[in-house]
């Protein structure tokens, strides 16, 4: 039972912190599933078959950027993810909301549980 | 298990059209390259991404409603291209099998002239009962079935005596191709002095008779 819930918080979260991931530079899908994982202490341990998809869907909706590196030597080229102009508007409106969504819920379980 | 197959098994696992499973495929192999230079082992970067099975699923599950279309719609065309496929080999050899019909005068193996000629003398050599002849004339497998008798009885189904040929009739022929070969086929009305009737002569490409009907 618990699972779904996190599984679906998580779902909420994770577009939002992959923006903000990508705020300053740019950077590839094994790099990103990393920094979720050692930034969240392992909270978010996310998969490719996780990531991906958000990833591809942001593309889509035009707040990424990707393109693949040229490979040098024996490295295999790496897509690097870029944030848009319109990702980081939408960054900013979503880490608002964030604050007001967590302020609100934060406020009605402080509340119900003085009750 | 080596990269090559684990990937093979994720990719045909995953419900997305062609372009995205290789874009996955290559993100999956890059990801697996960047664990191994962070000194991960092969193994370790599989275990880590998971089984092929959860793999796909989990990208299955994620994968947006268009990606989903791009799946089923290539299933129908490759499920289309197969139909057609299979359709196009029975309708090949069922069109070998049927015969098709040209104008003889666009012929390049018969001359309407020759055939009409070839016709017309067969048909007198039947009238005299002359089946030496008619022999030349005839495929071998004709000359077997060409008797007096079988001749005999097929006029007698019309008459049972036809008289002297009297005048020649309408001429009909086309050039029929079946099964990689040529044949000519005339229809010939003859009148007789009791009756009149129509025969059908085929001919091969050597203008020997191989079919004969009489009605």
């Amino acid at each position: 039972m618990i699972d779904r819930y996190e599984r679906q918080m998580k779902k909420g979260v994770l577009e939002i912190l992959v923006l903000k991931l990508l705020e300053k530079e740019k950077k590839y899908g094994y790099q990103l599933i990393l920094e979720l994982k050692e930034k969240s202490e392992e909270l978010f341990s996310v998969k490719e078959g996780t990531l991906y998809p958000i990833l591809y869907r942001l593309e889509e909706e035009g707040l990424v950027t990707s393109e693949w590196s040229i490979p040098q030597g024996k490295e295999v080229s790496k897509k690097y993810y870029r944030i848009s102009g319109s990702g980081k508007e939408v960054l900013k409106d979503t880490i608002q909301l964030w604050n007001i969504f967590s302020q609100k819920v934060d406020f009605i379980l402080e509340v119900s549980g003085n009750e | 298990m080596n990269e090559k197959k684990y990937l093979k098994m994720i990719e045909k696992q995953l419900k997305c059209g062609s372009p995205k499973k290789k874009e996955i495929i290559r993100q999956l192999r890059s990801d697996i390259a960047a664990a191994m230079q962070n000194g991960a082992s092969f193994t370790d970067a599989m275990n880590e991404i998971g089984s092929p099975g959860n793999v796909a699923k989990e990208f299955n599950e994620n994968m947006s409603d268009a990606d989903r279309k791009n799946c089923k719609r290539e299933k129908t065309l490759k499920i289309a291209g197969i139909l057609f496929v299979i359709v196009l080999l029975l309708a090949i050899p069922i069109c070998y099998l049927l015969p098709t019909t040209t104008d003889i005068t666009e012929s390049e193996n018969f001359s309407e002239q020759e055939v009409t000629e070839q016709a017309k003398q067969i048909i007198q050599y039947l009238d005299e009962d002359d089946f030496e002849s008619l022999k030349p004339l005839m495929t071998a497998q004709m000359q077997k079935l060409i008797t007096k008798d079988v001749i005999d009885d097929a006029r007698n189904a019309l008459s049972d005596d036809f008289g002297s040929l009297l005048s020649w009739g309408n001429t009909y022929m086309v050039e029929v191709n079946q099964m990689g070969q040529n044949f000519a086929v005339v229809e010939i009305t003859v009148s007789y002095e009791n009756t009149s009737a129509t025969y059908r002569l085929t001919f091969d490409e050597d203008m020997l008779l191989s079919g004969l009907y009489i009605r």
